[in-house]
């Protein structure tokens, strides 16, 4: 019985000094795509509110009646929600990647199965995040083609 | 006793993929499969949609000459943005194109690796995971240089809007 315990282990696969080397180099990719992940995420909810504002300011200008104005503060609501929506999900995969990247890097340094279980759970969860969205994505496409077609019928 | 075994063999290989890492990167490389085949068809649908679109373009503007032709008996327009819409969307497409391609032999590789215990193929899995997440990391970079370079033109454009006013 102990000897199938060594054997299973010495046969299974490992992260070898060629596989520790590309994996640290991955995470400090993953880290750095988090962090610039983040800067965008805030990018696109700073970039919402802005647009909102020009929005509302144009208006508010002159040469609007109270129709157009409402249609206006509509789209322009609409258009910020969009933003702050994806500046959102921007950082929650961010998270998800910085997870990955910072678990790796202390893994690989400590030595630790732990905490490599754990950043490897990171990374399926940044990947599961990007596909889950992917699919809800081309379904509200799917649906809004299909809106769309109907009518036009 | 085990417990020296188990310490042996951390020490003689390093770090382990136990069988909980193994079904993590199991799961991953069903997800990334299934990201990069979903990619390779948005990429054919970009394609697909950049050279209808171009052709709508085409029609419209020549409907719009036949009508207009004393004033506008040049076609060059017409046709300069048909070509730009498919340059766009090839470009579009071939920028997707590689992180998709990335992903997918991540996959393959770790599917076969995780399989049969190759070393070889884990190795190749986690090399095309980190050309991934690099060429992510500058697209991001390109990326927020295009949006910080946006909205210094936006603030810009509002200043000189308020300015009129």
């Amino acid at each position: 019985m102990e000897q199938q315990t060594t054997s299973s282990s010495l046969f299974q696969l490992s992260i070898d000094a060629n596989n520790a080397s590309t994996l640290r180099s991955a995470a400090g990719w993953a880290k750095i795509l988090a962090v610039l992940g983040i800067i965008f995420g805030v990018l696109f909810i700073i970039l919402g509110i802005l647009f909102q504002n020009a929005l509302s300011n144009v208006s508010g200008g002159y040469g609007y009646d109270d129709e157009s104005r409402r249609s206006l503060g509509i789209v322009a609501s609409g258009a910020m929600g969009v933003y702050i929506l994806m500046g959102i999900l921007t950082i929650i995969g961010s998270i998800f990647a910085l997870n990955f990247g910072n678990k790796a890097s202390t893994a690989l340094r400590t030595n630790d199965s732990n905490t490599l279980r754990g950043s490897l759970a990171g990374l399926r969860n940044y990947f599961a995040f990007w596909a889950i969205l992917m699919i809800l994505g081309l379904l509200i496409s799917i649906l809004g083609i299909a809106m769309g077609g109907m009518k036009g019928m | 006793m085990e417990i020296q075994n188990s310490q042996q063999s951390s020490s003689l290989f390093g770090l382990a993929i136990d069988p909980n890492s193994k079904a993590h990167l199991t799961e991953t490389a069903k997800w990334t499969k299934f990201l990069a085949i979903a990619g390779f068809i948005i990429i054919g649908l970009m394609i697909i949609y950049g050279v209808v679109i171009s052709s709508v373009i085409n029609r419209s503007f020549s409907r719009l000459s036949e009508t207009m032709s004393e004033e506008y008996p040049d076609t060059y327009p017409v046709t300069a943005v048909r070509t730009m819409m498919i340059i766009y969307m090839v470009v579009l497409g071939l920028i997707y194109f590689f992180p998709c391609l990335f992903t997918l032999r991540f996959s393959n590789n770790m599917k076969l690796a995780l399989q049969n215990g190759e070393q070889e193929k884990l190795a190749t899995a986690f090399q095309n995971l980190k050309i991934t997440v690099r060429y992510l990391g500058i697209l991001t970079i390109i990326g927020l240089v295009l949006i910080a370079l946006g909205i210094i033109t936006f603030l810009i454009t509002i200043s000189t809007m308020r300015s009129f006013h």
